[in-house]
């Protein structure tokens, strides 16, 4: 009984040993993809292929030879993400790496892959050669071609372009509203942004997060999520606010504005004492120019004694020179967030 | 101990079972011989040279596929004075046989290549197509190197139904017969499963075409079967598919005996 079991045990082995193999494939959401390993064709073989494609198909350039390891599906979707060598045919799976979102539907000239849709064939874009295409051609050599040049049976007039999609969207530039950022696929266990000083989190979900800038100041933050133990990222900007005008203020009026979309509100606005407002320089004592520090940092707190400041509209303001208490501009969003 | 050596002597013939690289070799060199006796037809003295063909100068010069295409047409006065095996050599030169193999399902593949080629149209009005490519099959190598033919190609191109067909009773059996002959040969000299399609492909229409029972049955009962002869004959036969050849040469076995 144990010697037979052994037999049968040994029998399994040596049969998978010597058969060809499963390969499970992931795409990037995780989907499960079914693919193959092959084995090779003959040398012999190869070279004629190979020969025979780059006569038959002059205006095209062999990147690689013919193989029966990898085909155009496997190429273009999986081996240059840096997958396994092996054969992936279009049925029944390749379609998830779209349908999961792992890839999105683009125009031409954002395509990362090109999937032939009525030729059951896949191409990427080439690094090197703008315009021209890279695919594995069946069993045939990996070839470099324009768009629509190589074997009819790809009808390659007909295409869709993919790109990858970005596993966390969202805003690549935070202002002054809270950006909201949401996960392709998957629960985040965790959320967590950086730098802490710069940025913080006022909300979490599962599937999304909302990520509010302490300055201003076009500083570049991370958003990580946790899901299913891998970190995913999404990295962002957040502008950058500064104030325009003039570096002197007399006692004339002087006019400065902000970008558009950023919003100045007045944290404090003290009425000016009455009967003591005084330009400043006095009129009568000529211009003492005032320094003023123009903001470089998005803190755009403006702490200038001895100034009034009129709000003409969100992003111009005038100031001019007043009596004490001093005035605090500052800037911030609709909803009374001020940065 | 005895386990163990249980487990050794085991291991050791599997080993020799499973991957019998030289008995391979041995059987190969023995049945090729064998085969190329019979072997080779001739080039047909009213053969076709294609005036423009891949490597000349002026194949270079066409920038669309295309036009390369319109290019390799052989003219219809010409096929109209030629032999059907002259005609079947056309096809058998023909410049884009190779992409039939670059799609992963011949028949779509043979299909785009073929659809709108003069040579294989001509050859579909030929009464003598099939006795043709019979005898065609017969002399051919199974196991011919790709850099002198493709013998899978030849399967493809006689399983087509119109030139079924033409076959007679008997002639069906010598065709299913030297499949067979072809895949035993193939399967002994190590050709991978995955690469049994051409003859699975082959066998399974002729047994459809037939109307043997069995096998319609057997069609009727599962999709897998049904779909490879009809619809999605894979190449290069995927998980699950891959008894579906297997499942044809046995029907095939039985229908001829």
């Amino acid at each position: 009984m144990k010697t037979k079991f052994i037999f049968i045990v040994s029998a399994l082995f040596f049969t998978l040993l010597c058969n060809a193999q499963t390969v499970y494939l992931y795409t990037p959401n995780g989907s499960q993809v079914y693919a193959f390993q092959r084995s090779e064709m003959s040398a012999s073989d190869i070279s004629y292929y190979t020969n025979s494609y780059a006569n038959t198909y002059p205006q095209a350039t062999v990147l690689s030879n013919a193989s029966e390891l990898y085909n155009c599906h496997s190429y273009a979707w999986n081996i240059v993400e840096g997958g396994p060598t092996c054969w992936l045919n279009q049925d029944p799976d390749l379609h998830k790496y779209w349908d999961d979102d792992s890839y999105q539907q683009t125009v031409e000239n954002l395509g990362e892959k090109i999937f032939y849709y009525n030729g059951d064939h896949s191409a990427i874009k080439s690094q090197t050669h703008t315009g021209m295409y890279e695919s594995k051609w069946g069993s045939m050599p990996l070839m470099r071609h324009a768009p629509d040049y190589g074997p009819t049976i790809y009808d390659m007039q007909y295409r869709r372009y993919y790109k990858k999609s970005p596993p966390i969207s969202g805003p690549s530039t935070i202002c002054t509203t809270p950006a909201t950022y949401t996960l392709s696929a998957g629960s985040a266990s965790s959320w967590g942004v950086t730098p802490t000083s710069a940025f913080s989190l006022t909300s979490t979900y599962t599937a999304s997060a909302v990520v509010k800038p302490l300055q201003l100041s076009g500083q570049a933050g991370t958003l990580t999520a946790l899901v299913n133990g891998v970190a995913v990222t999404k990295a962002f900007t957040a502008c950058s606010v500064t104030i325009s005008g003039p570096d002197t203020v007399c006692a004339a009026n002087a006019g400065y504005s902000l970008p558009a979309g950023a919003v100045a509100i007045l944290r404090r606005q003290p009425a000016a004492p009455s009967g003591r407002r005084f330009f400043y320089p006095s009129p009568s004592g000529g211009c003492a120019p005032i320094v003023l520090r123009r903001a470089a940092r998005p803190v755009i707190r403006l702490l200038f004694r001895y100034f009034d400041r009129r709000v003409f509209a969100n992003n111009d303001f005038v100031f001019r020179a007043v009596a004490q208490p001093p005035n605090i501009l500052t800037v911030g969003n609709q909803n009374g967030d001020s940065y | 101990m005895k386990t163990i050596k249980n487990i050794l002597f085991f291991i050791l013939c599997f080993l020799l079972i499973s991957c019998k690289k030289n008995d391979v070799e041995h059987i190969c060199e023995e049945r090729i011989k064998a085969r190329l006796e019979y072997v080779n037809i001739a080039r047909p003295a009213d053969s076709y040279n294609y005036p423009v063909y891949p490597g000349m100068p002026e194949w270079s010069e066409f920038t669309t596929a295309e036009e390369m295409i319109v290019a390799c047409q052989v003219p219809e006065n010409i096929l109209n004075e030629m032999s059907t095996q002259a005609i079947i050599q056309a096809i058998w030169e023909y410049p884009f046989v190779p992409d039939v193999f670059a799609r992963y399902q011949y028949q779509v593949g043979f299909d785009e290549v073929f659809s709108e080629n003069s040579a294989y149209n001509a050859l579909t009005n030929r009464n003598d197509a099939g006795i043709a490519l019979l005898e065609r099959l017969k002399s051919t190598n199974p196991l011919m190197s790709r850099v002198d033919g493709e013998p899978k190609f030849l399967e493809i191109l006689t399983s087509q139904g119109i030139f079924l067909s033409q076959l007679n009773e008997i002639q069906k059996k010598a065709l299913i017969e030297i499949a067979l002959e072809n895949d035993n040969l193939r399967q002994d000299c190590g050709e991978a499963n995955n690469n049994r399609a051409s003859v699975g492909l082959l066998i399974g229409k002729l047994l459809k075409n037939v109307a043997y029972e069995p096998f319609i049955d057997a069609m009727n009962n599962n999709e897998q079967l049904k779909s490879f002869i009809e619809d999605t004959d894979y190449i290069y036969i995927p998980e699950g598919y891959g008894n579906i050849p297997q499942l044809i040469i046995d029907f095939a076995n039985e229908y001829i005996k």
